[in-house]
């Protein structure tokens, strides 16, 4: 993991990977417990100029110029699979905007908030998004007032109710 | 005996959900060493394979009871 960490910022630095934040479970673990994880999703926001998502930039700096190998929608960096994911709508655009920056062994990474990743879960709802939703319910410091504006903004504040009744209402 | 049982559970809970709390606020370096052992470990129990699954013997909530003809029984059903 480490390793794909530092070609992730490598990237940055080089311009290829311009608006980019680290997603999924790498992103919620920075957050409650570590948990099982196999890959890395890193959000970008594709160029608005193009017609269609080219990732052909990510794909040529690293299987070309840095020689690593793709299995499936993966590249394998020294056995962390990376995917890239096009942020989708103007949820996941701002999500990636308004990335916190971290230090990982000097490393400088760009994480998506918490209330950010509640709002694309609470969007999605598939199994493992729920799972994650408890799991940062439980365990990480949310900012109830940030996550507020962000469900009401996106009209998710009904979701997130019906999410806690379903869900979370017995345990609390 | 099964209030007590149901005691002793509840703290083990408790204290399970105690110490996901205290890992959550472990440095984001130290996350990611827990992941790599915890992917290490999984690749590694992903090596056995499971040949014959017996099946499960069906307890009667009675006989869960301990008493002492249960304890020396030969069924091995009914020993825990």
């Amino acid at each position: 993991m480490d390793k794909a960490f530092k070609v992730i910022n490598e990237m940055f630095k080089d311009g290829i990977l311009k608006n980019y934040a680290i997603g999924g479970a790498v992103a919620v673990m920075y957050y409650t417990e570590p948990f099982d994880t196999f890959d890395l999703d890193i959000f970008f926001i594709p160029d608005e100029k193009e017609k269609i998502i080219v990732l052909t930039p990510f794909y040529n700096y690293l299987t070309k110029r840095k020689k690593y190998k793709t299995y499936k929608e993966y590249i394998m960096i020294n056995g962390t699979p990376i995917q890239f994911i096009p942020a989708a709508d103007e949820l996941e655009k701002e999500a990636v905007e308004n990335a916190i920056e971290i230090n990982y062994k000097d490393i400088k990474l760009k994480i998506i908030r918490v209330e950010y990743l509640m709002a694309i879960f609470l969007k999605v709802q598939r199994k493992k998004d729920i799972l994650k939703l408890l799991k940062i319910l439980d365990e990480a410091k949310i900012d109830y007032n940030l996550l507020n504006k962000i469900l009401e903004k996106y009209g998710l504040t009904k979701t997130f109710e019906n999410f806690k009744n379903n869900y979370y209402g017995k345990r609390n | 005996m099964e209030n007590e049982i149901e005691k002793y559970r509840k703290r083990i809970f408790k204290s399970k959900e105690e110490y996901r709390k205290e890992l959550a606020k472990l440095p984001f370096e130290k996350k990611i060493e827990i992941l790599v052992k915890i992917q290490k470990r999984a690749k590694y129990l992903k090596k056995f394979k499971i040949n014959k699954v017996s099946p499960l013997p069906t307890i009667h909530k009675h006989q869960i009871t301990s008493t002492k003809s249960q304890k020396n029984s030969n069924d091995p059903n009914l020993k825990f």
